[in-house]
């Protein structure tokens, strides 16, 4: 029992990459199977934030002293913000093309040529 | 005297008539020769030049004996082994030449008017131009390869001149069956002809001897002798010896020649009767040396002759075309001199070949105005009494009938040559076998000349009358035959012998009457039975075994339709359902493959990229793996 809560509590970097893990994979998840064009963006994010936790555990478990993995992952913020809102504008567009946020509405045809 | 110009340049005999042969067909097709008469007019100036070295170089030999000229040049070289080309001239191939040049001039000058208004003439001319460079090529070659490649040529332009008239399926039939049962022959020549070349450049010290030049032929029959044994000797000696039969039409191949009757009547005088068919027997005189030393090969090849000549006379005497008649009588006369030349007579074989040739070419030209002023009539049911129209070529025919049954003329002589030196040599069962084919001889063809010449008319049409080009190119032959025989008799055996000749034996019984009276019993039954008031009688089982050729023919027609056919449809059917079902199925797996990646792709971004991360996975799941095992075998042979 005493072994269990040990493996549970005691918080190593195993913890932190699984959590990334779960994270990236249920937004690999989301992206691929939501129909609405934002749950896709929101599950980006998702994976977005997955990498980030990565950096941050790398960072504290091995680069004490310089912290790379946390300016890095501060960058990528400002990045997924940026691209959150680039997103968003294109979304804004295809709407008004199609009235829809629905992404089977945006397939090419291209397997129907065949 | 006569200078050696004519020997030294007797190359030039052989390209002439090709090279009216290219200007024909090029002229044609440039629209530079255009006129029939410059084009015949050509061609006889080919081969009369032909007859002019031809003579001049006989004369040459005359004077000089033992004389032989080779002039060679490298064709083709592998290594050491270096196939010449080039010309070869020794006695025989002096006296082919001869026999070779004027009946060739004849038949271009009676052809020149027999075809004059046919509407290929020009492509005719041609082809017998290409016949006279390949049969000239064929005589004066050095060695078995040259031949070979010639023997094959003249067998491409006999079948071009059989199937001249190839709109008629009968003839482009009869084309194709005369060039398969060549291929047949041809086929037995190249295995043997590479067999001695074989035995020779991996045996003997001369590498000469490997392309198998008839220059030394005596040397490279001894050195084959030795080096093989004796059934790989017989085989290679009946191998070669199929090229022989087949070209001259000897027993289990004799079907094409009477089939070849379908190409033009000139083509008939030319290629199967004087020249092409008596190539087999060329080529067996000169590889006599080689025959010679084995007594099973020359039996064999007196043995099939006799066979040959026994059938043919047989189903002559039933035939009802006229040209089918002198087609077996070819065949059975080539057959005796097989059999002359297998039992020791050399000479004789081929004295009968040269007398054979101008008398037959003869009564083929005679038979070619008999059907010609019939109106393409040829079966000799309808005519009859044709002496009173055609007078000039009853006579030719008479002679020619009396000189092929050995009463008179060049036959005579001949005929009276393979007898004696039958008898000579003591081969008894081969004269009498000679003496019956003699009898069926004269009865056959006095049967012919009896049915066409005398009697009464018994066609529809009157018979139009013959032109002057036409009876003097029979003419021609007609002296030659009476003048052939006689002049050239004693000359014959001091200019052509194997070996010291036939040694004189003791007395013994002249054939000369036996011969005679043989003959004159042929002819007598032969006027018995046709030209008299007497009816002719068939006996029932021996007229159809004639009739129908022993079904000889049906037999081969059985095998081509039936058993042949049989396994060509097996073929077929494994062809259809197992090779061809290997390939659909690769065409469907594909198929399949590319309609399972059509329908991946649905344009859908989501699903392109689960199929990314998908491969992705794989990839690296699979360099993960290599690599652990990397690591793994590394560490367990010591690291590294």
């Amino acid at each position: 029992m005493n072994n269990i809560l040990n493996l549970i509590f005691d918080i190593g970097l195993y913890h932190y990459l699984f959590l990334a893990l779960i994270l990236f994979l249920i937004g690999l998840f989301g992206t691929i199977i939501s129909k609405n064009i934002l749950k896709v963006l929101i599950s980006v994010e998702f994976m977005l934030t997955a990498v980030n936790i990565n950096f941050i555990a790398f960072a504290s478990f091995f680069d004490n002293i310089k912290l790379h993995g946390f300016v890095f992952s501060l960058f990528y913020i400002a990045i997924g913000a940026v691209e959150t809102a680039l997103a968003l504008a294109i979304f804004y567009l295809m709407f008004q093309a199609k009235q829809s946020v629905n992404t089977e509405d945006y397939e090419d045809g291209a397997g129907e040529r065949c | 005297m006569i200078s050696d110009f004519f020997v030294n340049n007797i190359y030039t005999v052989i390209l002439f008539p090709l090279w009216v042969f290219l200007l024909i067909i090029l002229g044609r097709f440039f629209n530079v020769v255009q006129s029939r008469r410059v084009i015949a007019l050509m061609t006889l100036a080919s081969t009369l030049y032909g007859i002019v070295f031809a003579l001049g170089s006989f004369l040459y030999l005359l004077q000089n004996p033992n004389f032989t000229f080779e002039n060679t040049y490298s064709f083709l070289k592998i290594a050491d082994f270096e196939i010449n080309f080039g010309v070869f001239v020794d006695n025989l191939s002096a006296v082919m030449l001869l026999v070779v040049t004027t009946i060739s001039f004849v038949v271009q000058l009676y052809s020149s008017n027999y075809m004059f208004k046919d509407k290929s003439f020009p492509r005719f001319f041609a082809y017998l131009n290409l016949f006279n460079f390949s049969m000239l090529g064929l005589v004066l070659s050095p060695n078995l390869f040259q031949n070979y490649v010639f023997w094959e040529l003249v067998g491409a332009s006999s079948y071009l001149l059989i199937g001249f008239w190839y709109k008629k399926p009968s003839a482009s039939n009869a084309a194709k069956k005369a060039f398969l049962m060549n291929r047949i022959g041809d086929f037995g020549l190249l295995v043997g002809t590479i067999a001695v070349s074989y035995f020779m450049y991996q045996y003997s010290n001369a590498v000469s001897l490997a392309t198998v030049p008839f220059s030394s032929i005596n040397d490279i029959g001894t050195y084959l002798y030795s080096y093989t044994s004796e059934p790989i000797f017989v085989i290679i000696c009946v191998l070669l010896l199929f090229g022989s039969f087949a070209k001259s039409a000897q027993f289990p191949l004799h079907t094409w020649l009477a089939d070849a009757m379908e190409g033009p009547t000139p083509v008939s005088a030319l290629i199967h009767s004087a020249t092409m068919v008596a190539a087999g027997v060329y080529l067996i005189a000169r590889l006599y040396p080689i025959y010679s030393l084995s007594d099973g090969i020359m039996n064999f090849i007196a043995i099939i002759g006799l066979l040959t000549a026994l059938i043919c006379a047989y189903f002559a005497i039933t035939r009802n075309d006229l040209k089918r008649i002198l087609a077996y009588s070819t065949s059975s006369q080539l057959g005796l001199m097989f059999l002359a030349l297998g039992a020791g007579a050399y000479t004789g074989g081929l004295f009968h070949l040269v007398t054979h040739a101008y008398f037959k070419s003869m009564l083929f030209l005679c038979s070619g105005i008999v059907i010609h002023s019939l109106f393409d009539q040829q079966d000799i049911r309808f005519m009859g009494g044709l002496r009173k129209h055609l007078p000039l070529t009853a006579i030719c025919y008479l002679i020619g009938c009396l000189s092929i049954s050995g009463l008179l003329f060049s036959g005579f002589y001949s005929k009276e040559m393979i007898l004696t030196s039958l008898f000579q040599q003591n081969h008894y069962l081969f004269a009498i076998g000679f003496l019956i084919v003699a009898l069926m001889t004269a009865f056959y063809m006095f049967r012919s000349y009896f049915v066409v010449f005398e009697g009464e008319f018994k066609g529809e049409k009157e018979p139009k009358k013959t032109t002057f080009t036409l009876n003097f190119s029979i003419s021609i032959l007609a002296i030659c035959t009476i003048l052939i025989g006689c002049v050239t008799r004693k000359g014959f055996e001091e200019f052509i012998k194997f070996g010291s000749g036939i040694a004189q034996s003791e007395k013994f019984i002249n054939p000369f009457f036996i011969s005679i009276s043989i003959a004159l019993t042929g002819l007598l039954l032969a006027w018995g039975f046709y030209n008299t008031k007497v009816k002719a009688f068939k006996i029932p089982i021996l007229y159809k075994l004639s009739y129908n050729k022993f079904y000889i023919d049906n037999f081969y027609n059985f095998i081509a339709e039936k058993v042949y056919s049989t396994v060509s449809r097996i073929c077929a059917f494994v062809d259809k359902y197992f090779v061809d079902g290997l390939v659909i199925l690769a065409g469907l797996n594909v198929r399949a493959l590319s309609w399972v990646l059509s329908k991946m792709q649905t344009g859908n971004f989501q699903s392109y990229l689960a199929y990314s991360v998908v491969f992705l996975a794989i990839i690296f799941t699979g360099l993960m793996f290599a690599y652990t095992m990397i690591i793994h075998y590394s560490l367990l042979s010591g690291g590294g």
